[in-house]
């Protein structure tokens, strides 16, 4: 039997006459890196403020590590949130110190292993980082900590197309010996297609499909392709 | 708790702004404005204490712009937040959302106690300029001045909780579902200085000053200044409940 880490029952949130889910039924299963797919507007980033108790649900439940989401579960998750940015007065150094002094769990070494990865100097400024590198640094702040849920928001916006691959490599080989699960946004299904185990397409905030990525290439050859195929 | 605690109140001392605005050249004109204002302040008074009768102590009128301003630097630290793109790692952090703002509010006070500081040397020097200008200057004169500006100095620091949360008020519904109560809190923001202008007022000197001429060391001064913690406090845990639950993203 698989173990979720993830169950909703009937989640449903509207946001004046717009479902932004919509009796959302779903079981996402531990220890995987879980693809949460679909054009903009289909609930995906809802989702993840509901998960991270940011966001409440109008009707419905939703259990994240076996709790509804609260403020204290949120020790346990590294959030990626959509559009953020990080404190602009900041180096890469001082963000590592603020990981350690209040983000659970940040593991400081492994933050400058991934920041090595990710190109970033220690001593730089957030102010003077461009898009992609600022985006880099949120990324390395959220996969620094030992938890044993990772939620990323559109992780490689504004990251160009080489460095989206040397990061997809990076965390693929920052996964090979974690029992970790990683839940992630993406339009970039092209790019990111190695790195997810499992998929969940969403339309207007229930689920299309949700399954082993490998049955679903099998069956449609790729992710991008059943993505186009979807929402043509 | 307390080192999280803590920790935040250093973190949101740090000044904000997002990555296009110019640091180097608003801190540039700042420092301008500031000199051209203290030179200026410095000329009208030496002119002014040779051709007119200077009453020293109403230099502390002044301190009045402080609560407001107060009140305005606890909104801007909620916004900047929101403005700068952070909301998401902040209200994230897995503590509760009334250590959060307290820590917010907590920076927010020690800055304006900073500012308060600054101000208070400044009046100061210049209060002992005048007195050292002035032909009926005296020793007694400038004594007695900076004593009447330390009791309202003080007065003003004890007051900074009750607009600092008050502010907080404003920085949170703005962003929460219940944004529409705003007008509802400017209706009694409105009324209140109304109560205060109109009823505060007394002889013909008008409120500020009679209450500079009395010792505002009084019980009805204490008694309003524990029940202002009492309700910033109140203000504090209410907001933290708006934060936590209609927060609006």
């Amino acid at each position: 039997m698989i173990e979720t880490i993830i169950k909703c029952e009937h989640a449903t949130k509207k946001f004046g006459d717009r479902f932004a889910l919509n009796d959302l039924n779903l079981e996402i299963p531990k220890g995987k890196v879980i693809g949460i797919l679909g054009e903009n507007g289909v609930g995906k980033s809802t989702l993840f403020r509901v998960l991270v108790g940011l966001t409440r649900l109008d009707q419905g439940k939703i259990t994240v590590l076996g709790e509804q989401p609260n403020i204290k579960l949120n020790a346990n998750i590294a959030y990626l949130p959509d559009r953020a940015s990080w404190y602009q007065d900041q180096t890469v150094r001082k963000a590592f110190e603020f990981g350690v002094k209040l983000l659970p769990h940040f593991n400081i070494e492994r933050a400058k292993q991934f920041a090595s990865l990710m190109n970033l100097d220690l001593d730089m400024k957030v102010s003077s980082m461009s898009k992609g590198q600022e985006s880099r640094l949120m990324l390395t702040m959220c996969m620094s900590r030992n938890v044993p849920l990772i939620i990323l928001d559109e992780p490689f916006s504004g990251i160009d197309g080489t460095s989206r691959e040397h990061i997809i490599e990076s965390m693929i080989d920052y996964m090979s010996d974690r029992e970790v699960t990683i839940l992630m946004t993406t339009h970039e299904i092209y790019e990111a297609e190695g790195l997810l185990d499992y998929a969940i397409f969403l339309d207007k905030g229930h689920v299309l499909i949700a399954d082993e990525a490998e049955n679903l290439r099998r069956e449609h050859g790729s992710l991008h392709d059943l993505s186009r195929k979807l929402y043509r | 708790m307390l080192s999280v605690y803590w920790n935040l109140v250093k973190h949101d001392l740090k000044y904000r702004s997002n990555k296009n605005f110019n640091w180097k050249t608003f801190r540039f004109w700042t420092y301008v404005y500031c000199i051209l204002f203290i030179i200026g302040v410095f000329g009208v008074f030496t002119y002014g204490s040779f051709h007119w009768k200077i009453n020293l102590t109403t230099i502390w009128y002044f301190l009045w712009i402080l609560p407001f301003f107060t009140f305005g630097m606890a909104i801007g630290k909620l916004k900047d937040e929101f403005k700068n793109g952070t909301y998401g790692w902040w209200l994230t952090l897995p503590y509760p959302r009334l250590t959060l703002i307290l820590a917010k509010l907590s920076a927010c006070a020690i800055q304006v106690v900073q500012i308060i500081i600054g101000i208070f040397v400044l009046i100061t020097v210049l209060g002992g300029y005048i007195s050292f200008l002035s032909p009926e200057g005296s020793m007694d004169r400038f004594v007695n001045f900076v004593k009447v500006g330390l009791t309202w100095n003080v007065i003003v620091i004890l007051f900074v909780p009750i607009m600092l949360s008050l502010g907080l008020v404003v920085g949170v519904l703005v962003q929460s579902s219940l944004k529409p109560f705003l007008g509802f809190f400017w209706l009694l923001w409105g009324l209140f200085w109304v109560f205060f202008n109109v009823f505060g007022t007394k002889d013909n000197f008008g409120f500020f000053q009679s209450f500079f001429q009395t010792n505002p060391i009084r019980l009805e001064t204490i008694t309003t200044i524990l029940t202002s913690w009492i309700l910033s406090f109140l203000i504090l845990i209410l907001m933290a409940k708006v934060l936590e639950k209609y927060i609006k993203l």
